[in-house]
């Protein structure tokens, strides 16, 4: 005997829904004027409703309206601090860019090239480098390269139209006159390799690490630190090894000087370390605190 | 009167865009007295909204939710006269 499940059965009548709601809507859709006149009318309480939370002044009302309005607020302050942060990181760059591109563009009245690194050390034999800027970009044979404001790398030992090499100071073999600052005297400086040179300085001269190495012939020269100090007791001489402030591996930007900034007679290397002694005791961006004198304090000094 | 009260509040947070409160509502109302009734509440609001000049997204997703509750009822009636 067949028999109705009961599952079916119920089915039916819910497909039944269904099928009206949908010829509803359809209905609706085709005389949307008619839906929209009979929601108002029905949906009327809520609609007064829904006014008096959006606009009346009571303590309910406003409590939801305020609320609501400040986590807008929120929501819109976050999101322009974020745009805020990220402009800021921007705007730091470009000027810590430019910064360092000014830098190693060096003083006004100096010519300089900016070059960008394109071979370093450590894909190149010898302490050497390879700039992007050659002959066409009026690269000479013996310029010196600075990175930064001040500090001198090297020479440019060859030059082709687009590139050129640097030399740098610490390739071994290569010899040069330094003055160290401290013990204020002028030391044979020699590269040892690596990125490292060397001053041999006779015993009895203090030579301590972080004392400042000047190139004297090269203006400006600026070279590096005394980063360790080999001294013996029983050897006549004690070795200085001096490496340049900014790590090899660290550069992509340097600037290449003219020819006319190294110099080569001995009278004007001794002028220049005179002018490096001068300004020795020279300390830039000091701020003197107020100082506060009392008649009592006046009167001890006295 | 809890039942009339629900729809209201459910109709209310629709208006608020409440739309968590709402779903929540709409959950406990199918739960306990079917979602047949939220079907003229749909229609009502997309005529109070203006949706039958577009489309009436309220009503279509009204008659789906309805579809799936007595669709899950069913199953689980199943299952119930299923299991001793």
């Amino acid at each position: 005997m067949k028999t109705q499940s009961r599952l079916s059965s119920k089915k039916k009548p819910h497909l039944k829904v269904i099928l009206i709601a949908l010829l509803v809507v359809g209905l609706g859709m085709l005389l949307p004027k008619v839906v929209s006149v009979t929601a108002a009318i029905v949906t009327y309480p809520a609609h007064a409703i829904n006014n008096w939370i959006n606009d009346s002044s009571s303590l309910v009302p406003s409590f939801i309206r305020d609320r609501r309005d400040l986590e807008n607020q929120i929501t819109e302050l976050e999101n322009q601090l974020v745009v805020a942060a990220s402009l800021d990181v921007t705007q730091r760059r470009l000027i810590e860019e430019n910064t360092r591109l000014r830098q190693l563009l060096g003083k006004e009245d100096e010519e300089r090239t900016l070059a960008a690194v394109i071979a370093r050390p450590s894909e190149l034999p010898f302490d050497l480098l390879q700039i992007d800027r050659g002959s066409n970009q009026g690269i000479e044979v013996g310029a010196p390269v600075f990175v930064g404001k001040d500090t001198v790398l090297g020479l440019v030992v060859y030059t082709a139209p687009e590139y050129a090499f640097v030399e740098l100071i610490t390739t071994p073999g290569f010899e040069a006159t330094a003055f160290i600052s401290g013990p204020n005297v002028a030391v044979g400086l020699e590269g040892v390799g690596g990125g490292v040179a060397r001053v041999r300085v006779p015993q009895g001269i203090p030579l301590t690490t972080g004392q400042l190495v000047y190139l004297p012939s090269v203006e400006p020269g600026l070279f590096g630190r005394i980063s360790y100090v080999e001294n013996e007791p029983t050897q006549p001489e004690q070795y200085g090894y001096v490496t340049p402030d900014v790590p090899l591996s660290g550069l992509y930007r340097v600037g290449v000087g003219k020819l006319s900034q190294i110099s080569e007679s001995p009278e004007q290397i001794d002028v220049n370390i005179l002018e490096l002694m001068k300004s020795k005791l020279k300390v830039d961006n000091v701020t003197v605190g107020t100082v506060g004198t009392t008649s009592s304090s006046t009167i001890e000094e006295i | 009167m809890k039942k009339p009260l629900i729809l209201l509040l459910i109709t209310l947070s629709i208006m608020q865009n409440w739309l968590f409160f709402a779903f929540v509502l709409v959950a406990f109302y199918s739960y306990r007295y079917g979602s047949g009734i939220l079907i003229p509440v749909a229609i009502l609001l997309d005529g109070y909204y203006g949706n039958y000049y577009h489309v009436p997204y309220l009503s279509l997703m009204a008659i789906v939710w309805y579809g799936f509750v007595s669709f899950a009822c069913s199953k689980v009636l199943s299952l119930r006269s299923i299991t001793p």
